[in-house]
């Protein structure tokens, strides 16, 4: 009854989101730390590929180092994109809440009329 | 007199569990969700029982605070309810359906 | 950690930005404090943070902590102030070793290093309470 594609693609997306955040949360309390990387992860395109191929949406991310360009100490955290992909994160997570919760009201629905 | 088994009035067919895959795993729903939606109905009746207890997990991890990610309790305490509600409205239906029958003259 | 990470490893940010601030605003304060000439001068403070990272830096990450605080220069600056209550027989001073422009420099840094991680912990709050409400109105 949940196991339709759009539950399990908005599920992946949850999860990926959610782990961005935290990688978000990681990047900015390492933001003058000497020598660190900042974290990426990608989701979309592994969640891109599986629907496109049919497979199951059911995606892991891969969680991976940012290769931007270095300060003098050695850390590339960019305080402007983290704070950008923040937000966007934040939206994005919210707006796969809103569409996971309208499928649940789908059916809610076509069961309260039968 | 016999009386016959009561048709289920809103379903018309109930497929056998075993047609449908219970553990929720994507390659049997990716087939599944071209296969109409009375089958996804029978397969939340199948599935209360586990979703209940997957919900009930998640409620544990969430009090001892070893939930990773908030929604997935959300999302399995929603699909609990919502099964749930599938379960009820089938019971009374099947209720009134067979009160219907026993109204009837013969 | 667990349920609310997000919030946790900004939290990890705030204290460590926090230590960053005190440290700087004890070295502004004592900026001017003199010490005899046989005793050491005030020395700066500085942190020293290390990022918290128990899958060897392949996973995710927890943040920021403070490894150690790391302490300037004993020395200073020998300063010729005769008129000094502190100033030995030849007239000399310390003066401590720190540099007001840097300190201000960094100041703003970990002003901003703060206000971010605050920042982060407002949006993974949102962004969690929009996942409390689900299935509320269905």
């Amino acid at each position: 009854m949940f196991d339709d594609v759009t539950s399990l693609a908005l599920h992946s997306a949850l999860n990926g989101l959610s782990t961005r955040q935290q990688i978000i949360a990681n990047n900015i309390s390492n933001l003058d730390t000497p020598g660190f990387r900042a974290g990426r992860i990608d989701f979309e395109s592994q969640l891109q590929s599986a629907l496109s191929s049919g497979s199951s949406p059911a995606v892991t991310g891969t969680v991976s180092q940012s290769l931007d360009a270095t300060g003098l100490n050695g850390n590339n955290v960019n305080l402007d994109t983290e704070t950008l992909s923040n937000v966007e994160t934040g939206l994005r997570y919210q707006l796969a809440i809103r569409a996971t919760d309208d499928q649940f009201g789908l059916l809610r629905s076509a069961l309260r009329s039968a | 007199m016999s009386i016959g088994p009561i048709a289920m009035p809103i379903m018309p067919t109930v497929p056998a569990a075993s047609t449908l895959s219970s553990t929720g795993t994507a390659g049997a729903s990716a087939a599944g969700s071209t296969e109409g939606f009375s089958n996804a109905l029978s397969g939340g009746l199948d599935n209360l029982q586990q979703l209940q207890s997957t919900a009930d997990t998640l409620a544990v991890q969430a009090a001892t605070g070893n939930l990773t990610n908030v929604h997935d309790y959300m999302i399995a305490a929603t699909k609990a309810s919502v099964a749930t509600d599938l379960t009820v409205a089938v019971r009374n239906k099947a209720v009134e359906a067979f009160n219907e029958i026993l109204r009837m003259q013969v | 950690m667990g349920m609310f990470d997000a919030i946790g490893v900004a939290g990890t940010g705030v204290t460590t930005y926090r230590t960053w601030l005190d440290a700087l605003s004890d070295n502004i304060s004592n900026i001017n404090t003199v010490r005899p000439y046989d005793q050491p001068a005030f020395q700066e403070k500085m942190v020293v943070a290390q990022a918290v990272d128990y899958t060897g830096g392949t996973g995710v990450g927890s943040g920021v902590r403070v490894e150690s605080i790391a302490h300037g220069n004993a020395e200073g600056r020998i300063v010729y102030d005769p008129t000094n209550s502190l100033a030995n027989k030849d007239g000399y001073v310390r003066q401590p070793d720190i540099d007001l422009g840097s300190q201000m420099t960094q100041l703003i840094m970990a002003q901003r290093g703060y206000q971010a991680n605050l920042a982060v912990v407002d949006r993974a709050h949102e962004a969690y309470s929009a996942a409390l409400a689900l299935g509320r109105n269905s």
